[in-house]
Order: structure tokens, then sequence, then C-alpha cells
């Protein structure tokens, strides 16, 4: 328990450490407000902007001036969307979500089955077929993927939809099932191409770790037991398999609110990940923050979920 | 069959297809196990006796390992029947596995999965061949059996973890695992070279009360002729896939006529000869490569009585005295004068 409360203070200082380095690298781009001095309307606030913001301050002052005021929810001002920060992230945040969960869990299950597969039958066609399917998955590149599936399959067979997922997303749409289905349009052909994409690592890790496992003198003991393969595989072999792979999945975390900022964008889905695109050719430095900060968070606690669930899974491991 | 055998292996002949080449692994290997007899099989490394014993099993690497000729007889002891268990289909052979034959193995450290305490892992091998009995039960029998192995507080360990045991333990509990379905036939693969010197002891006084306690025939295998000498009543000797001598374990020792047995039993250290002083001879040469063995008799090269005829023919077992095998030209009585 001690290690545990440990391990969660220990999270604080990485939190800040890692903000502060995103934050004096945005800094070094320079003054977002700048912009702003072109737009009559607006070139009598920049002033007071950058004396809110602490543009009239060195970059570490200003840091924790931002952060002050992150922790309270003033995640600031965004230049792109003239609107609070906070409220355009929270906009964007169930778009990403929605695509970020299905296609992470999607990606870690068949991945995983499909590696666990490969392993047992080994050097089978079915093994190949696997693996030729994981290297063009690792190897194709989204923009590439996105763009023809987005040819053939929404452009000359019009079977799944693109475009613009803004609040009141379809409101000439009144049923809900109607509508269901019309986000499903959507949603579909970027979660399949992130799947395919995605999955290759899980495949590959976790067809390894069942290969080695399978090696294990207490595989041959289970045998020698009488045991029948089946329960060989499933109770022997996949429980220890499982152990690396938790890891694996904890730290895949991350990628829930969206690690797809390409795919986004091709497919003109108005999520995070377009979000930060978008803002990272504005200056708008803001909504960059309040990106990064959202992933780092997701990548600290990931981590600090795969030590507790290691422990967990593996019994030689004990949380002290 | 002979009616006081209760395993017999004949004629085996193993061959590993692997992607360096072709391995003989087992060439006309036989031998016979007793009824509540210890049999100690003894060679170098890679001379096959572990082969042997996963063969025996039905545990072989698919599928580099293929067994080409070769019967192993198994006698039922409920039933009397005679069985070629090559030839038993796997449903069935899962009833022989862990349950009338078991196996302990040379590693404990590894040999019991991390992530199942003890119990759990002994407990499975009661229910799965036993499956009229309750889990309960099962728990009972599981600590019967630790304290049967001489595990101290067994109602505490019984849920340990196997990181939690010494290597000594965990053989312990591997023994445990093994006699827990009450086999006829135990086959220990070098039950004791991993383990601490006093530890080989004890578990070497373990394996030999359990079998006056319980009743059963061993297969020892080992590299080790101090190990067999206490405790088996008849060795195979094995070089390169062959049995090159069998008998009764007090001939292998006061006369032993293959030069390899010779060879292996100078290289063991006796206080009695010698001294500290003396080196030891040993056995010179090394050990032929199993990818390309030597024509003839495979030991040739490293024969202190080599002769023309090893070199190119290879010696079949004669029999010198009943239940006195041996490989060797020296011993081909008549057709010496030939030469």
């Amino acid at each position: 328990m001690n290690y545990l409360i440990k391990r969660v203070l220990q999270l604080i200082p990485t939190f800040l450490v890692a903000t502060l380095i995103a934050f004096i690298l945005f800094s070094l781009v320079g003054d977002p407000f700048e912009g702003l001095r072109q737009d009559p309307r607006l070139a009598s606030q920049v002033e007071r902007l950058r004396r809110i913001y602490g543009y009239d301050k060195d970059p570490i002052t200003r840091y924790f001036l931002w952060i002050k005021n992150f922790l309270q929810g003033e995640w600031g001002y965004s230049i792109m969307a003239k609107r609070a920060v906070f409220q355009v992230v929270m906009e964007r945040l169930p778009v990403s979500l929605s695509i970020g969960i299905v296609n992470t869990v999607l990606a870690t299950l068949f991945g995983i089955l499909l590696g666990i597969y490969s392993a047992i039958h080994l050097y089978s066609a079915a093994d190949y077929a696997a693996t030729a399917l994981v290297f063009f998955g690792m190897s194709m590149p989204s923009f590439f993927f996105g763009v023809m599936a987005l040819f053939f399959f929404v452009v000359t067979i019009p079977l799944f939809n693109v475009g613009l997922m803004t609040p009141g997303f379809h409101p000439d749409i009144a049923n809900l099932f109607d509508k269901t289905i019309e986000y499903g349009r959507h949603l579909a052909l970027p979660i399949f191409i992130l799947t395919l994409l995605g999955m290759g690592g899980f495949v590959r890790y976790s067809r390894s770790a069942m290969l080695e496992v399978l090696h294990m003198d207490y595989i041959r003991t289970a045998r020698a037991k009488g045991l029948p393969e089946s329960v060989v595989i499933r109770k022997h072999a996949l429980r220890n398999a499982l152990i690396p792979i938790v890891t694996l999945l904890a730290l895949s975390l991350p990628a829930i609110i969206g690690a797809a900022p390409i795919t986004e964008t091709i497919f003109s889905i108005n999520g995070l990940g377009k979000l930060y695109i978008d803002a990272l050719g504005a200056n708008d430095i803001m909504v960059l923050m309040a990106d990064l900060t959202l992933t780092i968070s997701l990548v600290i606690i990931g981590n600090l979920l795969a030590d507790i669930l290691y422990a967990v899974v593996d019994p030689r491991v004990t949380l002290e | 069959m002979e009616k006081d055998n209760i395993l017999e292996i004949k004629n085996l002949h193993v061959t590993f297809y692997t992607e360096d080449g072709i391995v003989r692994a087992l060439q006309g290997v036989e031998y016979e196990v007793k009824h509540n007899e210890t049999l100690g099989v003894v060679g170098e490394s890679g001379c096959g006796k572990s082969v042997t014993s996963l063969t025996i099993m039905r545990l072989l690497p698919k599928p580099q390992a293929k067994v080409e000729e070769g019967q192993i007889l198994f006698r039922d002891k409920e039933t009397g029947q005679e069985i070629n268990l090559l030839e038993l289909p796997e449903e069935k052979m899962r009833h022989v596995r862990g349950n009338r034959i078991s196996m302990i193995f040379q590693e404990p450290m590894t040999a019991l999965n991390p992530v199942y305490t003890v119990g759990d892992q002994i407990m499975e091998a009661i229910l799965i061949h036993n499956p009229e009995t309750t889990r309960q039960e099962a728990r009972k029998k599981a600590i019967e059996m630790l304290k049967l192995v001489g595990i101290p507080a067994a109602e505490k360990r019984v849920d340990d973890y196997p990181h939690q045991m010494s290597g000594g333990m965990r053989q312990r509990v591997m023994i445990a695992m093994a006699l827990s379905t009450n086999p006829d036939i135990l086959i220990a693969d070098e039950p004791t070279t991993a383990l601490d010197v006093t530890i080989q002891a004890q578990i070497l006084d373990l394996i030999n009360r359990l079998q006056e306690q319980l009743g059963m025939s061993i297969i020892l295998i080992t590299h080790n002729l101090g190990v067999v000498a206490q405790n088996a009543d008849r060795i195979a000797v094995m070089y390169l896939g062959r049995i090159v001598e069998y008998a009764p374990v007090r001939e292998i020792f006061h006369d032993p006529k293959h030069p390899y047995t010779q060879g292996l039993l100078q290289s063991v250290p006796r206080l009695d000869r010698g001294g500290l002083k003396e080196p030891l001879p040993g056995i010179s040469g090394n050990l032929p490569s199993p990818y390309n063995p030597p024509p003839g008799c495979k030991f040739h090269p490293r024969c202190p009585y080599v002769m023309d005829r090893c070199r190119e023919e290879e010696p079949s077992a004669v029999e010198i005295s009943p239940g006195h095998t041996v490989r060797c030209w020296l011993h081909v009585k008549g057709e010496k004068s030939n030469e």
C-alpha cells in the first residue's frame, strides 16, 4: 500500500516536468497573439491578452501561470476558435473517444487473439496469412490507405460517409436509431483503418509472448500430467503469455482519446487529433497545451495502471 | 512380454528432422522395466536417454521428431493387458500420461507454473484423472502428498506459489504431483542434477522410500553413476542413441564389459583408489556430432581397444551372461578367430 502511495505521489513531478517541456517547446515558436494585430477589431486586445497569459514575462513564470489556471479549469482562450479552450476540447472529446475506445478495444482484442492463434498454429497457412496482414498494416501509411478507402468506399461506392462531426450532428434526423446508424456510417471506415493499422504490434507481441511460453518447462510438465492440449493452452500457457501483454494494454491507454490526427484529418472528423493539427497550423498554444496535457495525463496513468496490473496477474510481483 | 515386466521397449528408432540436418536420436533402443524395480539409464548429454523417456510419454516435439520403428509395450496393472503405447489413440494416451506413468524433470525451478499455487497444480493432476473427486478431496490429497514428500507445514505451503519455495522443495512438489495419481511407473529425468549435493541425497532417499511405500517401478535417468549405484537394480548405459551395455547393477560396477562403461567408471572420483593426487583418467576425445556420427561402432574414435573392424562395422548387442548384454566387437565370441 505504501508503495502505491509513493508511486502515485511520483506522478506529480512527472506530470509537471512533462508539461513544462511541452510548454517551453511551444514557447519557442513565438508569440501566439501577434497574429491578432492584423484584425483591427482585436488589435486593442492584444496587449491585454499578452498580460493575462504572461507573455510579458519569462517562459517559466508563464508556465506556472498556465498550470495554475489549467488546474482550476481555466484552459485559456483559443485564437483559432475565438472561444474558451475548455469548451472547444470538451466538444471534440466525445468524437475522439468514440473512435478511440472502439478502435483500441478492437485492435487489442483482435491483435491478441490473432497473435495467440498464430503462435499455436506456428508456420501454418493461417500463421503466414496473419503475418502478411500484420506487415501490410504496419507498413501501410494511413494517409495513403485512408485516401484509397475514401476513394473506393465513399466516392465510388457511397457505402460510408465522411464529414464534419459537429455538435448537433445531423439535426435533420430526429429518430435516435437512424442517427446512430448515420453516426456509424461516419465512423466505421476510420475505425476499420485504425484497427487494421494499429493491431500489428499486438499480433507480433502476443505471438512472440505465446511462443516463448509454449517452450517453457512448465508447459511440458502440464502435458506430462495428462492434461488435454486445450487446457494446457488456455490455463497454463495463456495466463503466462498475458503477463507482458497486460503492460502493453495499459500503455495503449492514451490511444483512447485519439492518437489519430492524420486519419481524422483525412476523414474530416472533428476530433482531438484534427484539432491538434489545426492548432499547430494556427500556433494556438492554449489548445495545443490542453490537448497534450490530456495525452500526458493518460500516459502517466497508463504507466501506473501497468504496474498495478502486473502485480495482479503475476503472483511473483507484489506492490511492496 | 514377460510376466514380471511392466514396460518393454523394443527396437526403438527415433529421428529428428531439424533445420540443421537429420539426427538419428535413437537407434534400436531396447530395455525393460520390471515391477517395483528401478532401471538406471546412464549416459552423457545428448545420448538419447531423455528422448527415450519422452517417447514413452509420447511428448516428443512435433513435428521435428518421428518414431520410425519400434514398440513400447506397457502392461495395464488393472486389466493385465499389454498395450503398445505408440499405437494408443491420443485420448487414451492422456489417461496413461500422468496417471499410469508419471514423470519428473531436471529443472525444478522452471518445471512448475509460476502463476498457480503448488496446491492447484497438484490438485489439477488428481482431478484430471479422477473426475469423481471433489475439489475438497483433491485438496486433502494434495496436502497428504506434500506431507508424504516431507514438506513441513504442508497445510500452509499448499497455497504457496512456486517462487516462494527452494529448488529442493519444488522438486519435492514435483514428486508429490507425479505420485498423486499413484502411477505404476515414475520416470525421473535427472531429478537431482540441478540441486545441491546434500539436497540430491535427500531427494534420492525420498524417491527410494516412496518406492518401497507405494510400490512402483522407476526409470532413473542420470549422467551420474553415483546416483544409480545406490538406487538402481539394473542399468542401461547409452551412447549416441544406442544402449551399449545393459546389466544388473552389480555387474556394471564390478565387471563392466564395454570400454565406454569402463571409461565412465574410471572417471568417477574415488577416495579408496589413488586418493587426491592421482589425476582422473576420464575418456579421451569428445562426443561426436550427432549430425555426423562416425561409421562403424560409434564409440571407436574414443575407444582404447579400437580394432579395424570397429571402424567399419557396427556391433550388434550380444548377451554374454543372463541379463547382461553388450554392444562391442571385443565380446563377440567365435568371430574373433576369423581375424
